[in-house]
């Protein structure tokens, strides 16, 4: 009797039914054409009345669509013992009867008598089903001016087949205000509450379709309808929800254009003959603008600018008073001492970390990444970074790791987990920590449905079509709707599920027990409620993680919007859900870079408040900055850092407060010598992640920055010298770049 | 055409410019109800909005027809637009020198002109202008908003506020006073149990020349005086309303909340606060003024705590000690005392106001708690009592009258519904009580929410239909507060457009227009 599904025992599921995880079955309904032609689906379910069941729980879904169909928002459910109650929404058995052209269901139980108290009669019910589907129609209206008469022949089309009634009015001057036009009125029509006319269109004998055409005084400034198929379904401007509104006057740019539901058309017949009355009619429009009509009509248009523009400004001011929290999150405590820093607590590690992308886009091609990338262990510590990033471990549909399907195999096309464990060893043994590239969003299924939609999976997390959220059409989850944005090329995992979490908790486990991870990269971030990732953080306590939250920067006409706070937002909102417990990469502040160096837009580096404009002027210590990664640059280059402008966005983000990512092709190019020296200051002068810095000019072709009271740095072609007390000496010299060290 | 006829109406009703008679409260204190309102430069409709031209009062106006005159006195003759004023964040400024968030300022100050809205408020915080010494102002961060607004084309209501503000985002005393009252603790208010108010300084000592040298009063004079200077040049372009703070969270009361906590979230009974020691030697100066020397010792022994129930002991229980002789002795020499603080700062404010064309006004609070209860013992602590049950907003609002000073109700959006029974709430009652008090003395009424934390957006029903009204008590102006991230939330912002829009001008226009069509099929399910 609870509410609880169960698999119904093996001897009474019907043919052809599919278990679903351990609660429930789907069956397929058969179909029958019933006496009527149409067709019926219908399933027969027998069992023994001594089987011991207290009910029957269901629902339907449309194979194909995916749609589901319930009951009253829940399930329908067929008692089958215990007392009836009055008003039992579903009482029994019943047959359920949709609507439209869809499918018609009859659940038919054994009349048979149960044990004497508990018996249920047999009984029938039927409840209605809505289905919506989408029809595309078109409606034209085509006016005709007619000179002589000065009347206006309309004209209305439709391809809607059966019975379609126009509802419409006509309107004076430039107001909306529905009236009804003298008599005669066209055949077919009445008088609907002495506000507007019902006229039926004629039925095209071929069946294509309807219309209906009549003449109206060419006083109207305009009319206006809207459809009527039968006493539940009404047509409107889908674009506007109003009415749709089509103007009698020939001044086209006061009516606005609009495309009546879907597909429609609406336009203005000029036919030769009409000519001359198409002169005189703008003729009298130029003479007669007679101002109140156009002006309202502007003022409407107006109105609208207006109201973009409040809504505009609201939304700006929105983001800027929401600010000053994020200035209360980073405590502005500025930490000098080195030794007073704390390791590690929540994903940052020391404060002084250098991150190295262990990869690019093509690393898996060799088959033996691991070991190749062992043999650079070495170096990449002692060019001072302390962090690298390796590429996603497992089990992979495709080769660069992103499409992950069978969490616990990792043996992958970089190398094997025996190769992975050495790997990280190696770089244990050289100080460097190790990140893993923890896919948590989407996940590849190994076997389909019945429907043939590939969303159960396999190995040791098999979960099924439960883990999967509901909001992507095309793979049929039916875990709850997505916390975040979906990735549509693999089914998004559906992270609100508590057995979800505890698979996804002790896989991570594992790997940092097993492999060794010290940290995790975290991929599309943007997938999922970043309140999971605190708790995936607070059950794995890494070193140091950081989330890829990437999305597009703000563009207004084109061009890129220089204040990207909102953009910064967002990131720091997703940070701000883990508690703090992973960073995320500064997208804004390579996004900001691109544009200050591509076209030498300097000023951009700084926001109103004189900080840096990425998240890394709200929240260094979470900030992970970096110029280039496998997806941006490499042989996918979606985003490629401007061409030749790397060392000046390296002198940028290798100075600058927040931990720097360095990509594998850059450390590994000619950039390496500039790249190292770069390193090897940041180390010397201590600069960590949340170095105190003070900008010294935005220009228009200069950038200058002072960062912890030790180091100077600009870039762009600006001249710069440092001034002041301090005797500063260069450290570093490149092409549009500088940096100064003071001097001990 | 019924909506087109009713803008036009609208339009005709509404005078572009009406001034307040003499121009000045101090000289010719208006003794009865003057709606002629100021509208200068600052509200002049030069830019267009999508509010238009019409204004609500058409509403009020077509009530008088219909109303006819049978009881003049409760129909405004005169219909004048009720001014719509949104608050500015209370931290616009902190420092003096600089504006805090002045790119958001800017940009909600051009959304809010352009719905149609008719300025903004502005709270000045004493200690924010005089932080450090009593010889020095800084005007400049304040000038700056203001300026703001007069570049917008907004009108300017200016709060100044001589006590600290709830939330602890601005300070609460500039530091020189709060030296002061270091150096002597009793200047502060002071409840029962010894625990003071850091934030406000007790009435008692308002001509005692305990602040370097002077008298508060005296200070606040300087304050306001240096303010007039500050922004003379506003004062016939963009101020058009200065609100004088006459005690915590800006309203004339004791501050009866416990010390320390938010005032706007406390709906206790609260406390009398009369321990320091100035109050108690003034209230035992009375009590052997009128032969009873034993009164004078202390406040009521049997009052009830901050929460505790008003039956919870003896003093404020139904025929409790409140109702008996000592009773009405106590709380008539409480209330008194909160009334000649008021008369004093409103009478220095309206000489030093008296020659510029603004309107005063001061706050009031709005505590709809415990109403219900006989003794009313929230607004008794607070300070708002009249003998023998009679209202005690009423010797206030006489006071009010007398400075030419307009009444600011913060509750204007309560509803009962929303209330805690068991407080015995009654904002409706209270609404009524205080209209009634202010009609008999004549003093104007203006409105404001509570805050927007406890106004949820289902309360503009209630805002619309306090603002929008036929009756002779109706608010001149009403202050919607305030801006900030919440206000400009996805939550919020939308029902607030709407509630502008038909607040401002009845409906939207494009609303009038589809009426007349949606309606010949309102019938209509959802259409596919």
């Amino acid at each position: 009797g609870s509410s609880e599904w169960d698999q119904p025992p093996s001897e009474i599921r019907p043919p052809g039914s599919v278990p679903i995880k351990d609660s429930a079955i789907e069956t397929p309904l058969e179909t029958s054409p019933n006496s009527e032609g149409h067709i019926l689906h219908e399933v027969q379910i027998k069992f023994d009345k001594d089987t011991p069941v207290a009910a029957i729980n269901f629902v339907l879904k449309e194979e194909g669509t995916g749609a589901w169909f319930q009951h009253k928002g829940g399930d329908f459910r067929i008692p089958l013992s215990g007392s009836l109650k009055d008003g039992d929404p579903l009482g029994a058995k019943q047959g359920v009867k949709p609507e439209g052209s869809n499918a018609q269901l009859k659940e038919a139980v054994p009349g048979e008598k149960g044990p004497s108290t508990k018996c249920i009669s047999e009984f029938y019910e039927e409840y209605p089903i809505l289905k919506s589907e989408y029809f595309e129609h078109f409606v034209s209206v085509a006016v005709t001016e007619n000179s002589e008469t000065d009347k206006s022949l309309v004209e209305f089309y439709t391809d809607i087949t059966g019975d379609v009634i126009i509802h419409w009015g006509v309107c004076k001057g430039n107001t909306m205000t529905w009236e009804i036009p003298p008599e005669p009125h066209p055949p077919n029509t009445k008088i609907f509450r002495q506000k507007a006319l019902q006229t039926l269109l004629e039925q095209k004998t071929d069946g294509t379709g309807s219309a209906v055409s009549f003449l109206l005084d060419a006083d109207y400034s305009g009319l206006v309808f809207v459809l009527k198929l039968n006493e539940h379904t009404w047509l409107r401007n889908l674009e506007n929800g109003f009415d749709f509104y089509i103007p009698l006057t020939r001044v086209e740019q006061f009516g606005s254009t609009q495309e009546p539901h879907r597909a429609g058309e609406h336009k203005l017949d000029d036919k030769s003959a009409q000519t001359d009355g198409l002169i005189s009619d703008i003729r009298n429009l130029v003479v007669g603008l007679s101002s109140r009509r156009g002006q309202r009509a502007k003022n409407k248009v107006l109105q609208e600018d207006i109201l973009q523009e409040i809504e505009r400004l609201a939304a700006e001011a929105y983001s800027i008073f929401r600010s000053p929290t994020i200035d209360a999150i980073e405590d502005p405590v500025y930490i000098d001492d080195p030794e007073s820093v704390k390791p590690a607590c929540s994903g940052t590690g020391s404060g002084f970390e250098i991150v190295c992308q262990g990869f690019n886009w093509e690393s898996h091609k060799s088959g033996k990444w691991y070991v190749e990338l062992g043999t650079k262990a070495k170096e990449l510590s002692s060019l001072g970074f302390t962090i690298v990033w390796s590429p996603p471990p497992t089990d992979s549909v495709s080769p660069e790791g992103y499409m992950p399907r069978d969490l616990y195999n990792l043996n992958s096309r970089y190398g094997t987990m025996a190769e992975l464990k050495q790997l990280v060893d190696i770089f244990h043994e050289n100080g460097v920590k190790v990140l893993g590239d923890a896919v948590l969003n989407h996940r590849c299924a190994q076997f389909q449905n019945q429907n043939g939609i590939w969303n159960i999976f396999g190995g040791r997390m098999n979960w099924d079509d439960r883990a999967v959220v509901a909001d992507d059409p095309h793979f049929q989850g039916r875990g709850n709707k997505s916390s975040g944005d979906n990735f549509h090329a693999a089914p998004n995992i559906d992270h609100s599920q508590d057995f979800v979490r505890t698979d996804i908790k002790e896989w991570l486990r594992w790997m940092r027990k097993e492999v060794g991870y010290d940290g995790w990269r975290l991929d599309f971030a943007r997938g999922f409620w970043g309140g999971y990732v605190k708790d995936y953080m607070e059950a794995t306590e890494p070193y140091f993680a950081v989330g890829e939250y990437w999305d597009s920067l703000s563009y207004t006409y084109g061009e890129m919007d220089y204040n990207q706070d909102a953009h910064r937002q967002r990131i720091v909102d997703w940070i701000n859900a883990t508690n703090g417990t992973a960073g995320a990469f500064d997208v804004t502040t390579k996004g900001i870079l691109h544009m200050a160096l591509e076209r030498s837009e300097y000023w951009r580096l700084s926001d109103e408040k004189g900080k840096p404009p990425g998240v890394l002027g709200w929240w260094p210590s979470r900030a992970v900055t970096f110029i280039e990664n496998h997806d941006t640059g490499s042989t996918q280059g979606h985003w490629r850092f401007p061409y030749g402008m790397e060392m000046q966005g390296y002198a940028y983000i290798l100075t600058h407060p927040g931990t720097p990512a360095v990509f594998y092709d850059h450390i590994f190019s000619h950039l390496q010598q500039d790249i190292a020296k770069l390193m090897s200051i940041r180390c010397r002068l201590k600069i960590q992640c949340r170095s105190k810095i003070k900008i010294l000019k935005a220009e228009q072709n200069l950038y200058a920055a002072e960062i912890n009271e030790n180091l100077l740095m600009k870039i762009g072609a600006g001249h710069f010298e440092p001034t002041g007390p301090v005797n500063w000496i260069v450290a570093a010299e490149g092409h549009d770049y500088k940096i100064w060290e003071a001097a001990s | 055409m019924d909506a087109l006829q009713t803008q036009h109406a609208a339009a005709a009703a509404s005078p572009a410019a009406r001034r307040l008679r003499g121009g000045g409260a101090g000289h010719a204190a208006p003794r009865r109800v003057e709606f002629g309102r100021p509208r200068r430069g600052g509200s002049a409709r030069d830019v267009l909005s999508v509010a238009g031209p019409g204004r609500f009062s058409v509403q009020a106006a077509g009530a008088v027809v219909q109303g006819g005159t049978k009881n003049s006195r409760d129909v405004v003759e005169d219909v004048g637009a009720v001014r719509l004023f949104v608050g500015l964040p209370i931290n616009s400024v902190t420092d003096g020198a600089t504006v805090n968030s002045a790119r958001g300022i800017e940009a909600g100050m051009r959304a809010v002109k352009l719905l149609g809205v008719d300025g903004v408020e502005l709270q000045v915080f004493w200690s924010v202008v005089q932080p450090e010494s009593p010889d020095k102002f800084s005007w400049t961060g304040y000038r700056a908003v203001a300026d703001m607004a007069r570049d917008e084309g907004l009108s300017l209501r200016v709060s100044l506020r001589i006590h600290g503000s709830p939330g602890g985002s601005v300070p609460k005393l500039p530091s020189w006073v709060g030296a002061a009252a270091a150096k002597d603790r009793d200047i502060l208010f002071t409840d029962g149990a010894g625990g003071r108010h850091e934030d406000c300084l007790s009435f008692a000592v308002d001509e005692l020349p305990v602040l370097a040298g002077m008298s508060p009063l005296q200070r606040y004079e300087a304050f306001f005086r240096s303010f007039v200077d500050a922004f003379d040049d506003l004062f016939e372009s963009t101020i058009t309303d200065v609100t004088v703070g006459l005690g915590p969270n800006g309203e004339l009361r004791y501050p009866s909340y416990p010390p320390g906590s938010d005032v706007t979230q406390f709906i206790g009974v609260g406390e009398f606060q009369c321990y320091d020691k100035y109050m108690l030697a003034q209230l035992r100066q009375h009590a052997e003024a009128l032969g009873n020397p034993m009164w004078g010792l202390a406040g009521p022994h049997n009052a009830p705590g901050y929460d505790e129930s008003p039956d919870s002991s003896e003093f404020f229980r139904d025929h409790g000690s409140w109702d008996s002789p000592y009773g009405d002795f106590f709380l008539s020499w409480y209330a008194g005392k909160l009334l000649s603080h008021g008369d004093r700062v409103l009478g220095m404010a309206s000489r030093v106001f008296g020659s510029k064309p603004v309107e005063l006004s001061a706050k009031v609070p709005f505590m709809h708690w415990w109403h219900g209860a006989q003794s009313r013992p929230a607004e008794a602590v607070a300070g708002f009592y009249k003998s023998n049950k009679k209202n005690g907003y009423s010797p206030v609002a006489k006071v009010f009258a007398q400075h030419g000073c307009t009444m600011v109700v913060p509750g204007m959006d309560v509803c009962m519904n929303k209330q805690q029974r068991n407080t015995g709430s009654s904002p409706d009652k209270l609404l009524v009580q205080i209209k009634n008090a202010c009609r008999r003395h004549g003093a104007r009424i203006a409105g404001e929410n509570a805050s927007l934390v406890m106004t949820h957006t289902s309360s503009f029903p209630r805002i619309k239909s306090n603002i929008v009204t036929a009756e002779l008590m109706r608010p001149t102006f009403f202050t919607y507060r305030r801006m900030g991230a919440e206000f400009f939330s996805p939550e919020h912002w939308p029902p607030f457009m709407e509630f502008v829009r038909s607040v401002v001008c009845g409906e939207w226009d494009e609303d009038d227009e589809t009426a007349a069509a949606v309606s010949t099929y309102d019938e209509l399910p959802q259409p596919v």
